[in-house]
């Protein structure tokens, strides 16, 4: 197949000759003229860009909100897409939009229709059931107008609310068939397979092909420009059995594509350090198509995913034509923004041990704000006892300390083999942090703050699990480290 | 107040007037708009350095880029080289000197914008660096500093320095803030058969941008027209700042005599446009052992970026917001405008006040620790009062100040003294976790602080059939103001708000407007609006009594509502009845209507007036939890009262009211602008430069904002303004985090060493240097 087959506000769309670099948001407003769905940043953090897609992949069908400036054209093949032009049906508006209206939610009007989009996955979610999930839902959207306490309560009126309308009827239709994608214009390819065998194939072909699923951290370097021109493209998002999440004997198995947003879910009680982490990770529209091995693979220092698979010493599952190989998390990441695959090798899963109850194990996740805010520090703790309380296991990763993300604190580590796990041990434990790393400055914070914070979420570790060893997230908590008061 | 014989919108909650079209994307902003057949869109080439000498600009590789249709430059001007607001002192395109990274040197013009970007690239500009100023410290030791100097001195201080039981004395930096407006800069122009010149903007002034593209051309005002459909967001940043976009397009459309829009994406509009202005302070304050302070002595600096824009109007109403709420019996209140190598700051919602605030309260905070006081009692004790206690800087009473009666209700519905005692008791016991409640009273100047632009223009239109398009010199940034000028027409005309059309704002329409700005839009030309249609009734009156054969004596008492004429001892007769007997009758059915702020006036030279009309009040309690390993906390709790007088919608001005509060939170909390030394500014898109998101207001139990009740006030129909003066109440903030802060050391008197905006880091450094440990 080489031209994209995508349904938009219920037409058919056939889309050839444009780059496969054009976003979903540009095809929308300069090709469709559909321009109430706005540019406000072009980097997936504001969310003026909103729109729905249908999710198949699940196990029911079901919409999600996705951001449309960093969804390129392949992307959309297969899929069914909304836009605020489609959510009026039969001349009457939308619950979501007289939810907007009677709430006064609306002041300019220029994030509104992004705003409309997540309060419309949320009208047809009905897995909403905890407070941080309402949160969660609109953490995505900047409005500057209206202090959002408007739309907190739109959306409380309307998760859940949506039953038997087009949208619902829509849901019932089956999914579209979708075969594997080869899309070329010009110099330009954008490969969108549907089996595993086939992306297995093009890599080795195409080594030099950038690795997408969401395409949510590569789509700012298209879309900014950044570096040389890249020509060859290949989305994973297309292939199933790539999202598969399950448990195992040992622990979790998690799908290289897998939404973030399902493993945040998926996680809570299974690996609470994830659920903690991501709560606070990017924008909800983000990780409805991000996922873990997009997190890891471009070896960004400040990825939030690499600390926590170090810690929690997961296997890192790699595939090329020479067939699958298994790595150490520890191992996986090499230098800065390096790995250790080769460029004809790629992620197709992680196998994560499961925490054992006697283990106490946390993630942290501090950056100037709270949501949607790249990491000044970022860390996971796992300490294992033995039956006299004195530490076995040491693993303390750290994001944003080092080169390497998810670099470990290994004199700290070593120090504390053996030790009695009590306050004493930790104060010296976070001394040492301070030799462990020799962290930069910028322009999120300084190195002062960095290698302080790290030790001081050592210390705030210790405290918090000492009464409870597998700390959940909690609502609205005052900072990172979630000392219940 | 509600009239109870009235059958009209006035003071009822309404839905914004384009809300059902913000809620389906039918509502168009200037880059929503259809590009016109053969439109040029554009990329505007700017200097990479913060100061430089231009020794020349190669445009000959750019006109190659295929799709590049036109590079233009200062040469290329047929008028006159400007785009400052009144100044004359900022170039369109600069031609000899640069003076900030991001001002404009080039226009390219081409068929898409990839072929502009591509030509921008390849226009080459040789600069020779000149020594740059970022620092405001830097710009002071060297005497950097614009035109201009503003003093307000009153009353004896070697004396009180004398009398004072202590003195403090200290400084006082308070933060810039980009807008971060959702919809960036945009102008489109179009040259018609006329060599007439259509411009559609992003601009809170309209006007401006007329004014301005007719200079840049060099032809009358009156062969441009600017039309404003709406903004998404201004809050400032588009008063003055939109007019270089608009000309730019004006110029690009003359030249090439084809359509051209200028469109700025984010990170562009962020590193180019100007923001608020950051204020270094000098203080020195004498204080009596009761708390009541007797002197003021405050030195104030705006970094103003290198242009003038409105640098001196926002020092002046720092100067006029230093006294907070407070009687000061002695005071000297001197302000500079610093000129350094950064785009030019410009307006931002308070426009110098927070700035002055910023500067009072951290020195009332500091007495009541340095007296054990609370800081509450401290500013209780204060407050303007009755004569000669109300006797403001600029020696002008202040009448009906509001503050102290709500300070009492908020303390009561607040709890204040008893959450005190309860957050002291929890900080006493809790180890990491610290709690601080804060409290910031409001009193906030309404006028243009430049008199003449307290007035305002409108045009009311009726026709026959009864329906009426109206007019006014303001413009929409999602304020309110159309809505509000609907509901005004309507209870002025008695005629239902559904056939009362809002036209986009023109300047064909309505001449010579003042920005939308100062808060002051809906006092302005909602005046004018009334005054409109006040004619109109006027005659209609006239008219309905001849045609029911009223006395003359009865004229005065019909009434026109809610579609009806009500006369006295008559059946109701539909309005339009009474629109046609006017018209048959040769009875003008439109009007020009008008308004001009009395009573207000200043001498800048004496530091002497009555800047403003009224004054706005609003009083906050706000609580936050801070953890103390991370320097990171939440607000926990917000409780506002503030006073809009009699509200033309409630509904309106309650969401500006919060709008401004997280505004004026994000100011001092999580929005940081970090500048490189070589001016270059490092937090330049959303994934730097962090505004507050949905998770950072807490949920609405503890997010309780409203309006005082029974407060009929000075302005059309018993209102206030509202726009800017909730943006201080988010003050409270810094007694909160002081109160915090402090009960992590030991020493209570001890003052906390804040850095604003109050990142995470800057409050872990504070919580470290009070506690005395090494950073």
């Amino acid at each position: 197949m080489n031209k994209i087959r995508c349904m938009i506000n219920d037409v058919r769309y056939e889309i050839e000759g444009v780059p496969p670099t054009m976003s979903l948001l540009h095809y929308l407003r300069d090709v469709l003229h559909l321009t109430g769905t706005k540019e406000g940043c072009n980097e997936g953090d504001c969310g003026a860009c909103t729109v729905i897609f249908r999710d198949d992949t699940g196990k029911e069908p079901r919409y999600r909100a996705v951001n449309s400036c960093l969804i390129y054209l392949p992307m959309l093949h297969g899929k069914r897409f909304y836009t605020i032009e489609g959510l009026e049906q039969d001349g009457k508006r939308h619950p979501v939009q007289e939810a907007i209206m009677r709430n006064y939610a609306s002041q300019c009007g220029y994030c509104t229709p992004g705003i409309a989009m997540s309060l419309f996955e949320a009208t047809y979610r009905h897995d909403m059931t905890k407070p941080w999930q309402f949160t969660e839902q609109m953490a995505g959207n900047l409005c500057r107008c209206t202090g959002y306490r408007p739309i907190n309560e739109c959306v409380h009126q309307l998760a859940g609310t949506g039953h038997d309308d087009h949208f619902t009827e829509a849901l019932k239709e089956p999914a579209d068939e979708i075969e594997t994608l080869d899309y070329v214009y010009e110099d330009l390819e954008f490969y969108v397979p549907v089996t595993l065998a086939e992306a297995i194939e093009f890599k080795a072909a195409h080594p030099e092909a950038t690795m997408v699923s969401g395409a949510s951290d590569v789509g700012v370097i298209i879309n900014h420009k950044i570096g040389a021109p890249r020509k060859c493209f290949m989305s994973l998002c297309n292939i199933r059995e790539l999202r598969d999440m399950y448990e195992t004997e040992t622990g979790v198995h998690i799908g290289a594509t897998t939404r973030l947003a399902e493993v945040e879910l998926f996680c809570e009680d299974r690996l609470p350090p994830f659920s903690r982490t991501l709560r606070y990770f990017a924008a909800h529209q983000i990780k409805q198509l991000a996922c873990i091995a997009g997190s890891i693979s471009g070896a960004s220092p400040v990825g939030d995913m690499a600390p926590i698979l170090t810690a929690l010493d997961a296997d890192v599952q790699i595939v090329s034509k020479n067939g699958v190989r298994k790595t150490k998390m520890g191992d996986f990441i090499q230098g800065y923004r390096k790995t250790s695959m080769t460029p004809d090798e790629f992620v197709i899963g992680f196998d994560i041990p499961r925490i054992p109850d006697h283990v106490r194990c946390a993630s942290y996740k501090i950056s100037k704000r709270q949501e949607l805010d790249i990491s000044s520090c970022s860390a996971c703790f796992y300490i294992d006892t033995d039956e006299n309380n004195n530490v076995t296991v040491a693993r303390l990763s750290y994001g944003g300390m080092a080169a390497i993300a998810g670099a470990r604190a290994l004199k700290t580590e070593a120090f504390l083999i053996g030790k009695p796990w009590n306050e004493e041990t930790v104060e010296a434990a976070a001394a040492l942090i301070h030799e462990d790393f020799k962290p930069l400055s910028d322009f999120r914070a300084s190195a002062w703050y960095r290698i302080t914070v790290a030790a001081n979420l050592f210390r705030g570790f210790y405290m918090e699990t000492l009464t409870d060893f597998h700390p959940h997230r909690m609502y609205r908590p005052t900072s990172t480290i979630q000392l219940g008061v | 107040m509600k009239d109870p014989n009235r059958t009209s919108p006035l003071h009822e909650n309404a839905v914004h007037e384009s809300a059902w079209k913000h809620v389906t994307g039918r509502a168009k902003f200037v880059n929503d708009m259809p590009l016109p057949p053969h439109c040029l869109v554009s990329k505007i080439v700017v200097s990479p350095v913060a100061h430089g000498l231009i020794k020349q600009i190669d445009t000959s590789e750019a006109l190659k880029v295929p799709g590049v249709v036109a590079v233009i430059t200062a040469k290329d001007i047929p008028g006159v080289n400007d785009a400052s607001s009144w100044m004359h002192d900022e170039e369109l395109l600069a031609s000899k000197e640069v003076n900030c990274i991001g001002q404009n040197i080039a226009l390219v013009l081409g068929e898409n914008y990839e072929a502009c970007e591509e030509g921008a690239k390849k226009v080459k500009v040789d600069i020779e660096p000149l020594e740059a100023i970022i620092d405001i410290r830097d710009a002071i030791a060297k005497n950097s500093m614009l035109p201009g100097c503003h003093i307000i001195a009153r009353g004896d201080l070697e004396e009180a320095w004398k009398e004072a039981d202590f003195i403090l004395e200290g400084e006082v930096e308070s933060p810039g803030q980009e807008h971060w407006y959702l919809e960036t800069h945009c102008a489109q122009a179009e040259v018609n058969e006329d060599d007439d010149v259509v411009i559609y903007a992003s601009s809170q002034c309209p006007t401006g941008v007329q004014s301005k593209a007719a200079e840049i051309l060099g032809i009358d005002a009156s062969r441009v027209v600017c039309i404003m459909p709406r903004m998404g967001g201004g809050f400032g940043g588009k008063e003055t700042q939109g007019a270089q976009y608009g000309g730019l397009a004006a110029l690009g459309a003359w030249i090439t005599r084809r359509p051209v829009r200028v469109w700025l994406n984010r990170d562009d509009d962020m590193a180019w446009s100007g923001k608020r202005h950051p204020f270094y302070n000098k203080y020195k304050a004498a204080f009596k052992n009761d708390g009541t302070i007797i002197g003021l002595e405050v030195y104030s600096y705006a970094n103003s970026g290198w242009a003038e824009d409105l640098s001196m109007c926002i020092l002046d109403r720092c100067l006029y917001h230093l006294d907070s709420c407070y009687y000061i019996k002695a005071l000297h209140f001197q302000g500079y405008t610093a000129k350094t190598n950064l785009p030019s700051n410009t307006a931002f919602r308070g426009f110098g006040g927070p700035q002055g605030f910023m500067v009072t309260e951290t020195v009332m905070n500091r007495a009541a620790r340095h007296l054990g006081m609370d800081p509450l009692e401290i500013r209780i004790k204060n407050y303007y009062g009755d004569a000669p206690r109300n006797m403001m800087q600029y020696e002008s009473p202040l009448t009906n100040f509001r503050v102290p009666m709500m300070t009492d209700r908020i303390i009561k519905s607040s709890r204040y003294w008893e959450r005190k005692a309860e957050i002291d008791a929890f900080n006493a016991k809790s180890r990491y976790i610290k709690r601080g409640i804060g409290f910031m009273p409001v009193k906030f100047g309404i006028s243009f602080t430049n008199t003449m632009l307290n007035q305002a223009g409108a045009l009311v239109l009726v026709y026959t059939d009864g329906s009426v398009a109206i007019n006014h010199g303001g413009s929409e940034m999602g304020q309110g103001l159309h809505t509000k000028m609907v509901t005004i027409a309507a209870h002025n005309l008695g005629i239902k708000p559904e056939h009362i059309r809002l036209m986009n704002t023109r300047t064909d329409k309505v001449p010579n407007t003042s920005a939308t700005a100062a808060s002051s839009g809906t006092d302005l030309n909602g005046a004018a609006i009334k005054n409109a249609c006040d004619q109109i009734t006027a005659r209609l009156r006239k008219v309905a009594a001849k045609h029911l054969e009223l006395a003359d004596s009865d004229i005065d008492n019909i009434v026109f509502d809610n579609g009806l004429c009500l006369a006295p001892g008559k059946e109701p007769v539909d309005i339009v009845k009474v629109i046609n007997w006017a018209y048959a009758d040769r009875v003008q059915l439109s009007a020009a209507g008008y308004y001009a702020t009395p009573g207000i006036y200043y001498d800048v030279n004496k530091g002497r007036g009555k800047p403003f009309a009224y004054y706005s009040y609003g009083v906050c309690v706000l609580e936050i939890e801070l953890n103390t390993l991370t320097g990171e906390y939440k607000l926990a709790d917000v409780e506002a009262i503030h006073d809009v007088g009699d509200a033309i919608i409630p509904s309106i001005d309650k969401g500006q009211v919060e709008g401004a509060f997280a505004q004026g939170y994000g100011w001092l909390s999580c929005e940081e602008l970090v500048w490189g030394p070589d001016g270059s500014l490092k937090t330049h898109s959303p994934a730097t430069y962090k505004i507050p998101t949905f998770g950072t207001i807490p949920d609405p139990e503890h997010f309780r904002i409203s309006l005082l009740e029974n407060a009929t006030a000075e302005a059309v129909h018993g209102s206030k303004a509202v726009g800017e003066p909730p943006f201080v109440l988010a003050l409270a903030l810094v007694q909160a985090l002081e109160h915090a802060v402090c009960a992590c050391g030991s020493d209570n008197k001890k003052d906390p060493q804040i850095h604003w905006p109050a990142t995470p880091e800057s409050v872990l450094r504070a919580i470290y240097a009070q506690r005395g440990e090494a950073i």
